[in-house]
């Protein structure tokens, strides 16, 4: 990876904090600075916390925010129904609303086991050929939904079993991580074909989205180093989009930023991909929902309108997300967090989990222009085959994953009522999750692993208090 | 580690005062100390009348679950409607880091609010609807009707999937609201006894009312002073970081709760289920209350001084005229709410709501510039 020192420079001269003299480098600063968005950070800290504006929003903006929040929350229901503007529900989905996954805008959560019904876990299906492209399973698609409208059989259920994988310390500590195996049980169109990859995925948090979306590409190409040139074993890369099959007619390419594998090019895109693909509703970016062959009776269902969101909502609805706060942070005086703060960066996190971007212009002013602290470079990375899925998602290869967010993690388990991490939610703690990571990101694991206990405890501290 | 100590402190400072841009003057400092411990005093004296609401509506209950009839369900629902003005007035509190829906600093417990006056709800999360009628928790009779049961149900995988709380009550006392001119008419034979499932909706409604108690009961205790409660927290904070506090909650009230949640939303979508007490048909008065209780924490209640007694007079003048016409405009809300959701666009009922929702929005910017002027920072939050 690129060092990211050009754009830290250009971060100081916008926000001006203080005169540069006056500062020790810049990276001791930006890994203790409580505002973790500028100005967009929220002083919420409660149950909410996920759940603020950006601070200063204009009357517009505010009622924007406002209708948002209830599209988020709304239940759809079944078409038709009196109710015509929320109607059109499924006929397939894994949940009725975006906050049935995204409680109070935050995380979701894995099955306990086998018996345990999903509700905020969704499930990717994909055969993979021999050129390393994918193609949709031929019953069932690119998706499996757990769920139906009334007289419809649900596609499947989802048969999560976890298995124990031990891990050793240096020190012969010993700790127990667990893998999903996943299958799919009651499968309503015959079974699945033999080489189909089932990926899980849980549903990550909204917050900071429209902040995320107002990096510059050009910030994040900046940061990318497909081939390693620099040799220091991190080869990030930018997951370009087709731009044809991504709405975006002026470019061969379009950059992704959003979902576990860079997917979405934008908050509108992937709100309009879960809308359709979580809770079976159309929007004109997604005006067809996916049906195989073997779905003609799923296709003649009614639908709740053509499409079934659009206008004033779907916009409120976008806007919400995109104006979603991120926490402040705690304890950033704490003597432990800020051992914790450098044993991150020695230990090399700081490569992927880039702690500070710079927005562009933007319409909200909180937004516009701050120095933000998400730890994420939005970049794909190998992270080994311990976490492959086996599925290439557009150009990212099954052990690829862009790195997620860390910011509000210290509060995610307030917000939820528990704290499940990685993209399939294996990992239960903060250890775990680190634990997990190889490929590119072996050395900084095998530098956590190394140290002493305490300075382990140091660093998740650090963690807590994003 | 080297660190920047300069912008440490900063950042620091941004965490634990979060409402003070800085010191005020001495003269002012003493009107703002005034105000803040009369602010203390009213939400004490306001939460107290919310508890002695619930108590009544508890005794009506038991009433009405000890002999059900037409006359005791009657009851039942006018001690809501009574017990649900009393809370209104208290929602002005809300918002600005108190025991309400905030975490205690001391004890790190998270505020109540998300079990007390959750909305919308998921009424087939609850009990039967409409076309549904062996839906809900009450009718699932593998699930028992516990304590513990409704705490860890109440929004656990989604925020409409209420099992607790006002409405859930006034969902259980009216039944949905299927008319157009008039509250639920849910029959009081539901609560007959000697039917497995009505018994489990007379344990449920019995439950509620004795959660709800507790946990408003535990708000007016955390303003009412001793050891460890939030009330000697927010008395100790310097005087300015307790107004930016105080403020917050009025301000936030104003634009986001009311003018825009309760009054905007149902206006802009057209749909009944998005007026708050849409079973009962209160919520003319859910909105009343809410500027009462705007009136009460910024003009204080006659025998207590308000928030306005700390801010520069021309603001308080403008805040106080604005109060006055949200007022009169709250009390000109002619129920029932739904046929003004559903009326047309140039209904006057709708208009003088629009009407309504800016001069919230207007009295919400005042309270920021009073802030701005002052030297505190007053945050208009929301979501949640």
């Amino acid at each position: 990876m690129r060092r990211a020192v050009a754009v830290l420079a250009v971060t100081w001269a916008i926000v001006g904090v203080a005169s540069a003299a006056r500062l020790e480098p810049a990276t001791d600063f930006e890994l203790l600075d409580a505002r973790s968005a500028g100005e967009a950070t929220s002083q919420v800290q409660s149950r909410d916390a996920f759940t603020q504006h950006v601070p200063g929003l204009t009357t517009e903006q505010l009622s924007a925010f406002a209708l948002g929040d209830h599209v988020f929350r709304t239940p759809w229901i079944e078409a038709p129904a009196s109710v015509a503007a929320f109607d059109g529900l499924g006929p397939f989905f894994s949940n009725r609303s975006c906050s049935g996954c995204h409680l109070r805008d935050g995380r979701g959560h894995p099955p306990d086991g086998p018996d345990d019904a999903t509700r905020s876990l969704v499930a990717k299906l994909g055969v993979p050929d021999s050129s390393g492209r994918t193609r949709p399973d031929a019953r069932y698609g690119h998706h499996l939904s757990e769920r139906a409208v009334r007289g419809l059989a649900p596609e499947g259920r989802l048969v999560v079993q976890w298995e124990d994988v031990e891990y050793v310390y240096p020190s012969g500590e010993r700790i127990a991580l667990r893998r999903p195996r996943i299958e799919v049980a009651a499968a309503a169109y015959g079974p699945l074909e033999a080489g189909v990859k089932i990926s899980a995925r849980i549903a990550p948090a909204v917050i900071g989205s429209g902040l995320l979306e107002a990096v510059p590409d050009s910030a994040l190409v900046a940061l990318a180093d497909p081939t390693d040139a620099d040799a220091d074993g991190i080869s990030g890369r930018v997951h370009w989009l087709d731009a044809r099959e991504h709405g975006a007619a002026s470019q061969q390419r379009v950059l992704g930023r959003f979902g576990w594998k860079a997917t979405q090019r934008s908050v509108a895109a992937q709100v309009s991909t879960a809308l359709a693909d979580d809770i079976g509703i159309t929007t004109p970016a997604r005006p067809e929902l996916e049906f195989t062959s073997a779905q003609r009776d799923a296709r003649r269902r009614p639908h709740g309108g053509e499409p079934e969101l659009e206008g004033a909502n779907l916009a409120a609805l976008i806007d919400y997300c995109r104006m979603l706060a991120v926490p402040a942070r705690r304890d950033v005086d704490d003597p432990a967090v800020r051992r914790g703060a450098e044993r991150f960066r020695d230990a090399g996190c700081t490569s992927c989990h880039v702690a500070t971007l710079t927005t562009g212009d933007m319409p909200v002013t909180a937004m516009s222009r701050q120095m933000i602290h998400p730890y994420s470079d939005l970049l794909l990375h190998d992270m080994g085959p311990g976490l492959s899925d086996g599925l290439p998602e557009g150009d990212a290869q099954p052990s690829e994953w862009r790195t997620p967010p860390l910011w509000g993690l210290g509060r995610a388990s307030v917000v939820s009522g528990y704290l499940f991490l990685l993209h399939d939610g294996r990992a239960r703690s903060f250890e775990e999750a680190i634990l997990w990571h190889d490929g590119e990101a072996r050395p900084s694991r095998e530098a956590f692993r190394a140290l002493p206990a305490e300075s382990r405890g140091d660093l998740i501290r650090f963690l807590e208090s994003l | 580690m080297r660190v920047a100590r300069l912008a440490l402190s900063l950042a620091a400072c941004a965490v634990t005062c979060s409402y003070a841009a800085a010191a005020t003057p001495g003269r002012a400092n003493e009107a703002v100390a005034s105000a803040v411990r009369g602010h203390a005093q009213l939400a004490q004296r306001a939460y107290r009348d919310a508890v002695a609401g619930l108590h009544e509506l508890e005794a009506e209950v038991q009433e009405f679950l000890a002999e059900p009839s037409r006359t005791s369900l009657e009851a039942a629902r006018a001690a809501w409607i009574q017990c649900r003005d009393a809370y209104g007035r208290t929602e002005a509190f809300r918002f600005s880091g108190g025991p309400i829906d905030d975490i205690h600093p001391l004890t790190g417990v998270q505020g109540p609010e998300g079990r007390i006056n959750a909305w919308p709800i998921d009424e087939a999360y609850l009990d039967y609807v409409a076309g549904e009628p062996k839906s809900g928790l009450i009718s699932d009779r593998k699930v028992p009707i516990a304590e513990s049961t409704l705490v860890s149900r109440n929004a656990s995988a989604d925020e409409t999937q209420v099992t607790l709380g006002y409405h859930a009550i006034e969902f259980l006392l009216w039944g949905q609201d299927r008319s157009r001119d008039g509250p639920g008419n849910r029959p009081y034979s539901d609560y007959l006894r000697g039917d497995p499932v009505r018994d489990r909706r007379r344990e449920c409604l019995r439950l509620q009312v004795q959660l709800l108690l507790r946990d408003v009961t535990y708000v007016a205790d955390q303003w009412t002073p001793a050891a460890g409660r939030y009330v000697n927290v927010f008395l100790g904070l310097p005087s300015a970081e307790a107004l930016g506090r105080a403020l917050s909650g009025p301000a936030t009230l104003a634009a986001f709760e009311l003018a825009s949640e309760r009054i905007g939303i149902p206006l802009s979508t057209g749909m009944q289920e998005h007026e708050q007490s849409c079973f009962s048909d209160n919520t003319h008065r859910d909105i009343a209350s809410g500027v009462e209780s705007l009136a009460l924490v910024l003009e204080g209640d006659g025998s207590t001084t308000g928030l306005l007694s700390a801010l520069n007079d021309a603001y308080a003048t403008e805040i106080r005229d604005r109060l006055a016409r949200a007022l009169q405009l709250a009390y000109t809300i002619a129920p029932p709410f739904d046929a003004i959701i559903t009326s047309s666009e140039d209904d006057p009922r709708r208009r003088a709501l629009q009407a309504l929702s800016g001069e919230l929005l207007g009295l919400a910017g005042a309270i920021q510039r009073a802030g701005e002027a002052a030297r505190v920072k007053v945050v208009v939050g929301g979501g949640g």
